[in-house]
């Protein structure tokens, strides 16, 4: 079944002297289950793209449906609500809570819906993430690697059926990144989630069952 | 006298509006939990179920995106697993298929190196005829196996078609038996033959021969030297019964159900040779041909049977 679905998506921002088309006129479509990573430099688009497919921008035009649901058709308050039930996002600059130690930063989405903490969950994931020292702590302790890892903890707490995840291992050397990786995939195959990941590094796209490339604000079927 | 009035009327307003408010509450949450209910059904009738309050703040609306979840994790889960088994079947047809040219290989060879052995006239090394036999024997052995898996995924993955294009069970038998014969006589091993005047009874003729030869070897293994095989065909109206008594060994008490198993080879048989894949594959070809197979130790004496059922329509 297809789990999530883009049609012409375009991104364009205007000011008075110039426009810069982000996007311009992506489709995909991807199948519940599936591992997809797109792949492009810096400024090719990517990061755009994964904001508005997880509801977080708006596209100048096109659409997104994601289970069949629009959503553009949402208003402000049900796509919050959708995206907390169903996405979990992964951001380049992690976004952590500042005033709150670990802990409850990766517990929060699931305080927020209300949902029960799976402990058990919790514990194998902070194990494999290798941050399981420091949960007291507060995010402004931590290097730029364990934040990173603490918001995939995040993520992956709330088993949502769709996982953005943008340049999850940016931060990482090459072994983390690959046990990183190796996680999202346990996760996605145990929960049965639909992953995307962005990134820019050619070994960690590898490891996906389809690759994408961004060039331009275009869509590219990656040749391996 | 007037406030007195004002107070009542408005604490009864109250309590009346904090009723129906009761009430009201009382019967949505039972609306909702039908709901619930409604699809939790759907979820065992493996319906899809769909989100209808995917925008809501509500208790309901997250207990009915959590039951979505539910299912698409079941439903992944389910076709995962069916993928593997798949995938596993190919792996072995393709493993058996790949070893059969090397066998054959083998076979030829093999055949060649005792023809020449055979001319070279001094007979006088025994230990090479003992090598070229044990090589025969060892070889067969593997092409036996080999065949055996190749049918077996085969009728696993359904790429076997049964033809009921025989209607003469009596032939069929009888052809297994001729088959037989050769290796009974072997082993000093008489057959005990009841058969009605004509069976009609529709088939495929080559899968039901196999089965059917397949539990006459097994019957013919294990029975002693100087023992006596029954073969008893019998009709109805509804189905054709074929039995096969021996009075081998028979099964471990409560062994009965595993004996149909792949690979299984009873507990008192270990000196015979064989591999417990015989009576798995007749079984199969049975029930491709919508019929059923029982296999129970005699009544009153030691040995095993196997009945076949077949229906004749």
């Amino acid at each position: 079944m297809e789990m999530i679905k883009a049609a012409g998506l375009k991104k364009h921002y205007v000011t008075d002297n110039y426009e810069v088309h982000a996007l311009d006129g992506v489709s995909l479509s991807v199948e519940e289950g599936e591992f997809l990573a797109i792949i492009g430099t810096s400024g090719s688009g990517k990061t755009t793209l994964l904001q508005i497919l997880g509801g977080l921008d708006e596209p100048t035009a096109g659409g997104v449906w994601i289970r069949g649901n629009s959503l553009k058709d949402m208003t402000e308050d049900e796509r919050t609500i959708f995206r907390r039930r169903n996405i979990g996002f992964v951001f380049q600059q992690y976004n952590l809570i500042p005033v709150i130690n670990v802990y409850e930063n990766i517990v929060l989405p699931l305080r927020l819906d209300g949902a029960e903490i799976d402990e058990k969950l919790l514990e194998d994931i902070v194990r494999t993430l290798k941050i399981g020292e420091k949960l007291e702590n507060l995010p402004e302790e931590l290097s730029g690697g364990q934040q990173q890892r603490v918001a995939i903890a995040r993520a992956l707490m709330v088993k949502p059926a769709v996982l953005l995840c943008d340049e999850p291992t940016g931060n990482l050397d090459s072994v983390t990144s690959m046990e990183v990786i190796a996680l999202l995939k346990t996760c996605a195959a145990r929960f049965h989630q639909t992953v995307i990941v962005v990134t820019h590094q050619e070994a960690i796209a590898q490891m996906a069952d389809r690759i994408l490339r961004v060039e331009d604000g275009k869509l590219y079927n990656a040749e391996v | 006298m007037n406030i007195i009035i004002i107070v009542v009327a408005v604490t009864a307003g109250v309590i009346l509006g904090g009723t129906a408010m009761y009430v009201y509450q009382g019967k949505c949450r039972q609306k909702e939990l039908k709901l619930l209910a409604e699809c939790m059904e759907k979820i065992l009738r493996e319906e899809k179920i769909r989100e209808t309050k995917a925008g809501e703040e509500t208790l309901y609306a997250r207990l009915e995106s959590r039951l979505v979840r539910i299912q698409e994790m079941l439903n992944g889960r389910t076709e995962a697993a069916e993928k593997s088994k798949d995938e596993i079947q190919k792996l072995i047809s393709e493993i058996a298929h790949q070893m059969r040219t090397p066998l054959a290989n083998i076979r030829t060879y093999q055949e060649l190196l005792e023809e020449e052995w055979s001319k070279t006239g001094t007979k006088t090394d025994e230990n090479v005829d003992n090598y070229l036999n044990a090589m025969r024997s060892g070889e067969q052995q593997l092409e036996f196996l080999t065949e055996g898996f190749v049918k077996m995924s085969r009728l696993e993955q359904n790429m076997i078609q049964i033809r009921k294009e025989e209607t003469d069970l009596l032939k069929t038998v009888r052809n297994c038996l001729g088959r037989i014969q050769k290796r009974a006589e072997e082993k000093q091993i008489a057959f005990r033959i009841e058969l009605p005047q004509e069976v009609n009874c529709p088939h495929d003729a080559n899968w039901l021969g196999e089965a059917i030869d397949n539990i006459l070897d097994n019957a013919v293994k294990y029975s002693q030297i100087g023992g006596t095989i029954e073969m008893i065909v019998q009709k109805n109206e509804m189905c054709a019964k074929i039995l096969v008594k021996d009075n081998g060994p028979g099964i471990e008490k409560g062994e009965e159900h595993k004996v149909f198993q792949r690979f299984y080879r009873g507990k008192n048989v270990t000196t015979q040779k064989g591999y417990g894949i015989g009576l798995y594959l007749a079984r199969k070809i049975i029930s491709l041909h919508g019929g059923f197979m029982i296999a129970k130790n005699r009544y009153s004496e030691k040995g095993l049977m196997i009945e076949i059922n077949l229906p004749v329509c």
